[in-house]
């Protein structure tokens, strides 16, 4: 058995300002949501907005979208990737539309990126149709809020 | 690159913040719902 040992009330640290724990994030490495994360929002996506709950094909495509955008250059390429692939893509039964959009613009603000366009009208029609549009043009999309 | 910013923090809150895009995104698209 491990030995339990109780420590005591220590004035001395509690005179000291309380040190925030270091940040696990690398500043030099791109951040990628993960498969919890990203089953996380399309679960919220559908409790608070509705639709079919569960998987349809599952992860293992997610898996190389992210593998994709890990091997992409650019952090605007790696997030149109993402958007474009989660969105057409059948990992659930429903919600992708939804789900990428907040899966990447997550990852830009993560990734210290700004997702440019702000009216709405405009977000919701370029999502509602991102099938036709190339990983350029969506790319210049996220980059500059214009095709 | 990455800062250390909780990202289901940032994620919560475009969700509060973009909500009537969201509501606006489940209207008659992604797959069929025939069942």
């Amino acid at each position: 058995m491990p030995k339990v040992t109780k420590r005591r009330r220590n004035k001395d640290e509690i005179k000291q300002p309380l040190v925030l724990p270091e940040c696990e994030a690398d500043p030099n490495e791109v951040w990628y949501p993960s498969d919890w994360f990203l089953m996380q929002i399309n679960e919220i996506m559908i409790d608070r907005y509705g639709g079919f709950k569960g998987f349809e094909s599952g992860l293992e495509p997610y898996h190389h979208f992210i593998e994709e955008a890990k091997s992409a250059e650019g952090i605007y390429r790696k997030a149109a990737i993402l958007l474009k692939d989660i969105a057409t893509s059948r990992i659930f039964q429903d919600g992708h539309h939804r789900t990428s959009y907040i899966v990447t613009k997550t990852f830009l603000e993560k990734n210290d990126a700004d997702f440019k366009e702000k009216d709405e009208l405009k977000i919701i029609r370029f999502i509602k149709g991102i099938r036709k549009y190339s990983l350029v043009e969506i790319e210049d999309w996220l980059k500059n809020g214009e095709l | 690159m990455a800062n250390c910013k909780d990202p289901m923090d940032i994620a919560l809150r475009i969700i509060k913040q973009d909500d009537r895009i969201l509501s606006a995104l489940n209207n008659g698209h992604g797959k069929s719902k025939k069942r």
